[in-house]
């Protein structure tokens, strides 16, 4: 009976091919360069450091003093622990802890004799600082392209400002009387909108695996800056809106001041690193890795590619809007031009050259963006094209970002110690 | 090993039809799948059986025809929510998250079964997989590769992680494309053993397409053998061993 099917017997059973199968064993050992969600406090001790070493180069902006001194001693301390010590033991906990902490503390207490043009632009780190931090949520960890930072920044400024005036607005020949509502308040409803608005424009864009995301938020954000240009009766198109910076107290500390107002911006900060660690380490994260590593499989095991994608757009898009509406106060003055597709571009670049999938890499790009790029003023327009080589450059050598860089230079110092 | 199954259909696959510009690749496809065994799906290169579990499992929308499972109509359920119910499945091509540790493949099968997607949110990273997983890493002697990234795994291991991934979740059906494909002689024992395993300790219900006849006649209750995208004939190991039109299909009477 048996030799009815002996002819479609396969190779593999009968032995003689087995040899003949590929040598797997060898295959070259994979490196997984993108930290797990983990706090990567080496990456942190060298933002920074980073933000340290800005700080201090040009003469009569901060000065050379003792305790920038300190701390630039101590971080480049907690940067060679870090690269030296294996961070999945005890004392590679430890590390992670302390390392965390001197970020903080050295954010928190930065602004202590500074003056107003240095926290300007420290302002402006940490509030852009969250924008690439939810751009690198929806990039590097939901893996799909968002072209519409800016223009959710854009929603988030115009929604918190003009809920906060108390002014009549004409839309389509209807006129409205919008509230005056406190400042605080117009945080969330700007990051309601955007995570609404982004859905709306995701779902459609989604339902396939490709670059649409891509063109459609392209596409949208042409759009917001189209509206936002002449829809006069409610933005006052391109003449902008001055900002009234008049009622935000916290703890009856007026927030107002360049000095203070650096602390909110710090906070959301801290506020959107939270949210994008939380996410990425609870199992949405692992969903999130294994849809980047082969989607295909993934939504074979249940996992809705569509819906964690879509939610990591919205996220992030969400996380832009409510960085807007800071953004607004701290630059007292919004005008369209501010949200157009060029301001994308630079926080496109921020991500990508922070280092994708990476919680410090936001942190590197965002300082790029705001603090180098200030230094680099002196090159007028040229900024823009230096910091474009800069990338492309990056891009071939370095496909991982800084953030990643520094991984693999730790992976690397730690096999040679081992060894 | 006793080859005893209840009688109760757990899935209904009817007159599924799936065509490609001009060719038929699956041509009015039905069967039953009986809770508890093991279906063997067999057939010659290009007849149709990867098509057919990319028709029933939602990866190709089949252009006539329904599976049912439990009752239910699924046919119009994305792979998802159909894997969410209990249609698991191996593809063809090894399919593994290269970059995640062996734990945390097993761990990505199996989490989407639990909770809702926001309860999820608020869980802990393990959510309390760990034993479970572990048990099973266990039962595939791969305890020392728990950690290990499952890229730098050999072919053979993967297979069997790719495997145990469909199984982690316990489904109520499956669907394994070549589970013993590639695979050395050495881990091919191994394989089968799980497999069988599985069957008779825990009930899973499977149905596999398989090209090593030795594997697959060892191995299935029932065998379905497709020909040219239909379904030839289904039977015993012994009833298709003996029925002169399997020869004549394996040695292209066509």
């Amino acid at each position: 009976m048996a030799e009815s099917v002996n002819v479609p017997q396969s190779k593999a059973a009968d032995g003689s091919d087995a040899l003949d199968q590929p040598d797997f064993e060898n295959r070259r050992d994979k490196i997984a360069i993108v930290d797990r969600g983990r706090l990567s406090p080496s990456l942190i001790a060298l933002v920074s450091m980073l933000g340290a070493a800005v700080a201090v180069m040009p003469v009569g902006r901060a000065g050379f003093d003792g305790v920038i001194g300190l701390w630039f001693l101590s971080v480049l301390l907690l940067v060679g622990v870090n690269v030296a010590v294996p961070l999945d033991t005890r004392n590679g906990q430890m590390v992670r802890w302390i390392s965390t902490a001197t970020f903080v503390a050295f954010m928190m207490l930065f602004p202590i004799g500074k003056s107003g043009a240095t926290m300007t632009d420290f302002g402006l780190f940490a509030i852009f600082g969250a924008v690439v931090v939810g751009m690198n949520l929806t990039q590097g960890f939901a893996g799909q392209v968002s072209l519409a930072p800016a223009a959710f920044l854009g929603i988030g400024s115009y929604t918190s400002v003009l809920l906060d005036m108390g002014e009549e607005v004409t839309v389509a020949g209807v006129t409205v009387d919008l509230p005056d509502l406190p400042f605080l308040a117009t945080i969330p409803i700007a990051i309601v909108v955007c995570m609404l608005l982004s859905v709306l424009i995701g779902f459609p864009a989604l339902r396939v695996r490709g670059p649409w995301l891509a063109f459609v938020t392209l596409a949208f954000s042409l759009l917001v800056f189209l509206v936002l240009n002449n829809e006069d009766g409610l933005t006052r198109g391109s003449r902008g809106i001055r900002v009234l910076r008049n009622d935000f107290e916290i703890f009856g500390i007026d927030m107002l001041p360049t000095h203070n107002f650096y602390y909110a911006g710090l906070f959301y900060l801290f506020f959107s690193l939270t949210v994008v660690w939380w996410i990425v380490r609870s199992p949405w994260g692992r969903a999130l890795k294994a849809i980047r590593d082969n989607s295909g499989r993934a939504s074979s095991l249940g996992v809705d590619v569509r819906n964690y994608t879509l939610l990591g757009f919205a996220v992030g898009s969400g996380l832009a809007g409510g960085a807007g509406a800071l953004y607004a106060r701290q630059v007292e003055y919004i005008e369209p031009r501010s949200y157009f597709v060029n301001q994308t571009i630079d926080f496109f670049l921020a991500t990508v050259a922070g280092g994708l999938g990476t919680l410090a890499g936001p942190l590197i790009g965002g300082s790029l963006i705001t603090l180098v790029a200030d230094y680099l003023r002196f090159t007028g327009d040229w900024y823009r094209v230096w910091f474009g080589l800069f990338v492309m450059v990056m891009m071939v050598v370095a496909p991982e970002g800084l953030a990643g860089s520094f991984n693999r230079f730790r992976a690397w110092v730690q096999k040679r110690v081992d060894s | 090993m006793t080859k005893t199954v209840d009688n109760e259909p757990v899935v209904r696959v009817r007159n599924i039809s799936k065509r490609f510009g001009g060719n038929q690749a699956v041509d009015d496809v039905s069967f039953d799948v009986t809770k508890g065994e093991i279906l063997g799906v067999i057939g010659p290169n290009g007849c149709g059986k990867s098509t057919l579990f990319n028709c029933l499992l939602g990866q190709y929308r089949p252009d006539n025809g329904s599976i049912e499972l439990d009752g239910i109509d699924v046919s119009d359920w994305s792979p998802p929510r159909r894997a969410k119910h209990g249609l698991a499945r191996t593809f063809q091509l090894l399919q593994i998250f290269e970059t995640m540790s062996v734990r945390d493949n097993l761990k990505t099968a199996a989490q989407e079964h639990i909770g809702s997607a926001a309860r999820r949110l608020f869980m802990r990273p393990d959510m309390g997989l760990d034993g479970e997983v572990d048990d099973l890493i266990e039962r595939f002697r791969m305890a020392h590769l728990a950690d290990e990234l499952a890229g730098n795994l050999s072919y053979g291991q993967q297979k069997l992680l790719d495997t145990a991934m469909a199984l982690v979740s316990k489904p109520a059906v499956a669907f394994l494309d070549e589970p013993a494909g590639g695979v050395n002689l050495t881990m091919l024992a191994d394989v089968e053993q799980q497999i069988r395993d599985l069957n008779v300790h825990d009930g899973a219900t499977m149905v596999i397409v398989e090209h090593n006849m030795e594997f697959i006649f060892a191995l299935a209750h029932r065998i379905v053998v497709m020909a040219e995208g239909r379904v030839l004939m289904e039977g015993t190991p012994d009833e298709v061993r003996n029925d002169p039109r399997v020869v004549e299909v394996y040695l292209g009477g066509h």
